[in-house]
């Protein structure tokens, strides 16, 4: 049994990773569109930030997972668009989960302690 | 409407060209610094200008590159133009080279706030005010102002940088206002400590240094709290190493800041020597060895990437930053020239390892890839 092409495709960006996060394109909410009609396939991509240079690699490496997942007979285009501002909130919350930090012990002592600085008790 | 730019003609001889300026810089910068140390001979007659060719010719240059390359305008790329002119230029006349600097710096600082205007927020601020230390400190230079001087400007423009570019990680981390609050009241009072004229002049009447250590020590602190850093390092692979380098940095931001107060710069050259390489290579190196895996392939179009051998150099620039600042701190000048050889090492073999991953990749295929430019 074969996925239906839209599964694929998001399978087969799922396979590409931001290098820096270490989190692939699709749980950190940059692929914004998956548009198919008839055998042209359009993706539509966004970058975390306007200063980070490393749209266009990203934006090239989901093209080429994408093509060979679902094969030549498709035209597949990935449109960078650097007018749609990411959010945190568009990475998935597992993603978020992941990246917050735990509080430890020893943290959680120092901030107890420093509030008590600041209580009016 | 937007236009819709063909990728795959995209041409990276630009990017090449530039980058290729910037190693040159590099390359020539290590060689003038040997040279400073009385190692080398052929490049006695820069040796006064190896901070320039490092903070300016290549570091200024790279970090234009990737502005521009983020931009995607064809037309900032302008600025590491005038950058890489400027580094060929320091060979001839440092001042025309000043001047290309400081334009090529008035020019990223407008690419940084081209982007801060789209995206208004702390990351894009601080960044703004790094891009702004850039030409800050060569118009200094041009104007008479010491090299020494002008260096401290350099290398802020750089820990501000890259302080802006791990925090924009950082938002991934959800770090609350009161973080925000925090960091901005740490950005005021290192460019406070700056403009004072810390750390070789201005120490307010007493004899110790204090803003610019504290700025340090508690940039160092907030960054190690809330990188990303703290979560990669229990990845594998290329974030790990990345968070490996990234604390590592931070904690040679600490050991500057300690030999700020331990070996004031103002008082003694090894000072200055050892303030200067904590940071430019404890620090800096070290985050452009936890990013270059990274960062070459969008900027160079080299297609380098992450093996694990990249420890060992990592680890040899540790251990040359540990050589250099003991070497200073104990009047020890075998450990100093020992530090320079190993450093000129660890960068050969990082670069080396890096250069065999590019001949071995085997491209994958053809992608069809287009851009959407507002």
């Amino acid at each position: 049994m074969t996925l239906p092409l839209q599964d694929q495709i998001r399978a087969a960006l799922s396979t590409v990773d931001d290098p820096e996060l270490g989190v692939n394109i699709v749980d950190l909410g940059l692929v914004r569109s998956v548009e198919i009609s008839g055998v042209s396939v359009e993706i539509g991509l966004c970058m975390t930030t306007p200063t980070c240079p490393l749209g266009g690699l990203i934006a090239e490496e989901a093209a080429l997972a994408v093509s060979q997942a679902i094969g030549p007979e498709f035209a597949v285009k990935v449109l960078l668009d650097r007018t749609v501002q990411w959010i945190p909130d568009f990475a998935d919350a597992g993603v978020l989960e992941a990246f917050t930090p735990q509080p430890s012990r020893l943290g959680q002592a120092i901030s107890s302690a420093l509030s008590g600085f600041w209580s009016r008790k | 409407m937007s236009v819709i730019r063909q990728g795959v003609s995209r041409s990276k001889v630009p990017h090449v060209l530039l980058g290729l300026c910037a190693a040159i810089s590099l390359a020539v910068g290590l060689a003038a610094g040997l040279s400073r140390l009385g190692l080398l001979d052929f490049a006695v007659s820069i040796a006064d200008r190896h901070g320039a060719f490092m903070l300016c010719g290549f570091f200024g240059t790279l970090i234009s590159l990737e502005r521009a390359v983020a931009s995607g305008q064809s037309s900032a790329f302008l600025v590491p133009g005038l950058s890489a002119a400027g580094a060929v230029l320091l060979f001839l006349d440092p001042v025309a080279s000043g001047l290309l600097f400081g334009m090529a710096g008035l020019g990223l600082l407008g690419l940084t706030a081209q982007a801060a205007f789209r995206l208004p927020q702390l990351f894009t601020g601080i960044m703004v005010i790094g891009a702004a230390l850039w030409p800050a400190g060569t118009i200094w230079w041009l104007l008479g102002g010491g090299l020494p001087e002008a260096s401290y400007y350099w290398l802020s423009f750089l820990v501000m940088t890259i302080t802006a570019e791990r925090i924009e990680l950082a938002r991934l981390r959800m770090t609350g206002a009161g973080a925000a609050k925090v960091l901005t009241a740490i950005v005021a009072l290192f460019c406070l400590a700056l403009v004072a004229g810390e750390p070789l002049s201005g120490d307010f009447g007493v004899s110790t240094l204090v803003l610019m250590p504290l700025a340090l020590v508690c940039l160092a602190v907030w960054l190690a709290a809330n990188d990303i850093a703290r979560t990669t390092i229990r990845k594998c692979g290329l974030a790990r190493f990345s968070a490996f380098a990234l604390l590592a940095g931070y904690g040679w931001m600490v050991i500057a800041a300690a030999l700020l107060v331990i070996l004031p710069p103002a008082q003694t050259a090894s000072g200055h020597d050892a303030v200067i390489h904590a940071l430019g290579l404890g620090f800096v190196l070290s985050m452009v060895f936890a990013h270059a895996p990274i960062i070459l392939p969008a900027v160079a179009g080299a297609r380098v990437r992450y093996v694990p051998a990249l420890y060992l150099p990592l680890a040899l620039l540790q251990l040359s930053c540990l050589l250099r600042t003991s070497g200073d701190l104990f009047g020890k000048t075998d450990f100093v020239s020992l530090s320079a050889w190993l450093t000129l090492g660890s960068l050969l073999v990082y670069a080396g390892l890096l250069a065999g991953t590019a001949l071995s990749f085997r491209p994958k295929g053809h992608a069809v890839f287009s851009e959407s430019l507002k």
